[in-house]
């Protein structure tokens, strides 16, 4: 039977049974649904945590100090210029990226109505600053110690944003990173409850300088030596920079860290993110990293994967969910299939007598599923799809801020959908299987006389 | 040529075991028209569907059109029903939702052939059974007759050797039913098709060539030589 005239012969069938069929498919259409929303919605969150909560670098480890533990390897030796030096020269290593701790203490001081009424006139004009933000920003009294880290400019270039991210030089605004992750947590909780502004790039060229005074603490008393009056300017967002802290260049932090610690201080880094040209070069260079006596950082991966698996883990909860409202669909099939072929019994034994083998009945009935199961899919990707879209409407619509609220909270790939296809003609197949065998048996000189 | 040797035919297992042929050897050769007549049980249709290759269940041997049916694997007997015999019933069997044109051009969905020239041979046929002007009707627009005419037109539409009508006028008024018999006697007489048919209505086929008749699956009357 050709492959053409099984098609007419399926339409045909499947036309004249269309409401036992649409019937039956209801379960398949929910399944496929849910299962399209499900796992739409995992790969959403995955990407949320891959990407703004633990973003991880598949090329790039964090190399760091080895910390004395009991019974392990005693401490390893710091990184200085010469391992930095050590760790560019090996193979299949394409950059390292030194980070820098600040060793001295500073804060920062920040009073709303010290804020000039040009950088509040230019913060008003700002699309989706209301007056009560404004107010808001106005009243702020701001008191933090701040921690802070210098960063290789090369590893953030492209989330500078709003001017350089280069060492200014004594007496000049301070270049600062913030961290996304930090700003994220900002902009969903704690801004929307003082009515402050979110930040985002869009405001930070707008933002006022910020007051900070180094060599100084608000806590520990008789920090030594001269304190000093600068100003930071937040210049990008990065989710390399210091969570819970800020992060500027690293020059600006060897000067600085020169100038209140000593020359010791200006050239120890606390870690070096190593990015390798290719992901097979990861091992060779761990182990020599490790062999140097330093140690790899994997707290953020292992984090990531963490979460990751959580994630996973209930996807494919509510996926096997939805594959078992597919499943029980698929038993409804059969049903409705046992029932259709005991009504064309006659038919059947027709179809049998002009020529019709076993094989091209067996063929007509799986066919026939699988255009349920095709048809099934396709309308129950459209329900999941639109059932995401509306998901997504109410979130936006009625949800308060939180942090790391994405646009959508789900991903589409094409597998998705070839796999919601893919398991309803399965799923619609496995149904009629039995149905089509059965078909197949009827006995066409018994079935004529309508026996 | 049909050489039937040895046939037998049970329903059943057990106490409850039904023979509906019991050790039949016939032959009827090209050409024939042949009727198949005996009481309701008698085991006519069970013998109309071994000729045909409906029916593989039996022990014996059946050659039809130089094959031997007892030997032929599913899908052989396929091609053999699809290309050898045309089956004509009682109960007409038409798709109600299919057309005359449609009716008559199923067996073309098994047998490969182009849709074109599916529907030139249907077309043909229907002519040839004097139902040029319905081409395009529903069975339920046909009289009882008409219908049958069309079942008839499939029957010949693969082109077959030998057509199998099974009580083709039982359903049918006794003019009618005449004008059915007309109808196979021509295919008989004109176009050198095998006709056996399956009747209580003995007397409408007053030129069948050959008469079978079956009682509890046995010949009772020697078919003359």
């Amino acid at each position: 039977m050709k492959t053409k005239k099984l098609i007419q012969l399926i339409s045909q069938n499947l036309r004249r049974n269309r409401k036992n069929l649409v019937f039956s498919s209801i379960g398949i259409v929910m399944g496929i649904s849910s299962f399209v929303f499900f796992i739409a919605l995992g790969n959403g969150i995955q990407k949320v945590v891959s990407t703004e909560i633990f973003p991880i670098d598949a090329n790039r480890i964090q190399v760091v100090t080895r910390t004395a533990q009991f019974g392990g390897l005693a401490a390893g030796r710091i990184i200085d210029d010469e391992i930095i030096e050590n760790l560019e020269k090996l193979d299949g290593v394409f950059a390292v990226y030194p980070r820098m701790k600040l060793n001295f203490l500073a804060t920062s001081a920040l009073e709303g109505r010290d804020i000039s009424p040009a950088a509040i006139q230019m913060l008003s004009r700002i699309p989706g600053i209301t007056p009560a933000m404004v107010r808001a920003v106005r009243g702020v009294r701001m008191w933090l110690e701040i921690m802070g880290d210098g960063i290789d400019p090369r590893l953030v270039e492209k989330d500078v944003v709003a001017g350089s991210f280069q060492d200014p030089g004594p007496g000049k605004p301070i270049p600062v990173l913030l961290s996304r992750r930090m700003v994220e947590i900002y902009n969903g909780s704690f801004a929307s409850a003082r009515s402050l502004p979110r930040i985002s790039e869009i405001v930070l060229p707008f933002l006022p300088a910020i007051p900070l005074t180094l060599n100084n603490s608000f806590i520990k008393r008789g920090v030594g030596g001269k304190r000093e009056q600068t100003k930071a300017k937040v210049v990008g967002l990065s989710r390399h920079a210091l969570m819970g802290g800020i992060t500027i260049p690293l020059e600006t932090a060897r000067r600085l860290n020169q100038r209140f610690s000593g020359k010791q201080a200006a050239h120890t880094y606390d870690a070096a993110i190593v990015e390798v040209s290719s992901s097979d070069y990861l091992g060779p260079v761990q182990e020599t990293v490790k062999a140097m006596g330093l140690d790899i950082d994997i707290s953020e991966r292992r984090m990531a994967e963490g979460v990751g698996l959580i994630v996973l883990l209930v996807t494919l909860g509510f996926s096997l969910i939805s594959l078992i409202i597919v499943g029980i669909a698929a038993v409804s099939i059969a049903h409705t299939f046992f029932m259709i072929i005991f009504e064309r019994k006659r038919e059947i034994g027709l179809l049998r007598s002009v020529g019709a083998s076993r094989a091209d009945i067996r063929r007509v009935i799986l066919g026939e599923a699988s255009f349920v199961g095709l048809v099934g899919s396709i309308a129950g990707t459209g329900l999941g799809w639109a059932g995401c879209l509306i998901a997504d409407l109410v979130v936006a619509g009625f949800l308060p801020d939180f942090p790391f609220k994405p646009e959508s909270f789900f991903v589409y790939s094409a597998w998705l959908f070839v796999g919601a296809v893919g398991f309803a003609i399965f799923f619609c197949t496995v149904g009629a299987f039995f149905p089509a065998y059965r078909a197949a048996a009827i006995d066409p000189a018994r079935a004529l006389t309508g026996r | 040529m049909i050489q039937l040797d040895h046939i037998t035919r049970s329903y059943g297992s057990g106490e409850g075991k039904t023979l509906a042929l019991a050790d039949l050897s016939l032959q009827i050769p090209s050409g024939a028209f042949v009727t198949i007549v005996g009481t309701s049980g008698s085991g006519k249709t069970t013998l109309l569907n071994i000729i045909g290759g409906l029916d593989s269940n039996y022990t014996g041997t059946a050659r039809v059109a130089d094959q031997d049916l007892s030997q032929q694997d599913d899908r052989t007997l396929s091609k053999f029903r699809s290309q050898t015999v045309g089956f004509v019933f009682q109960h007409f069997n038409l798709l109600e939702h299919l057309d005359a044109l449609q009716n008559v051009s199923l067996p073309a969905f098994f047998s490969g052939q182009d849709e074109a020239q599916a529907t030139a041979r249907a077309e043909d046929v229907l002519v040839r059974v004097g139902l040029a002007h319905k081409l395009h009707s529903l069975p339920t627009e046909l009289s009882g007759g008409q219908k049958q005419r069309v079942a008839i037109a499939r029957a010949l539409f693969g082109q077959p050797r030998l057509i199998l009508a099974d009580e083709p006028t039982g359903n049918l008024d006794t003019t009618t039913g005449a004008q059915i018999i007309a109808l196979f006697e021509s295919l008989n007489q004109e176009d050198g098709l095998t006709v056996i048919a399956v009747t209580h209505e003995e007397f409408l086929f007053k030129n069948a060539t050959l008469k079978i008749h079956l009682e509890d699956g046995r010949m009772v009357d020697e078919p003359p030589a």
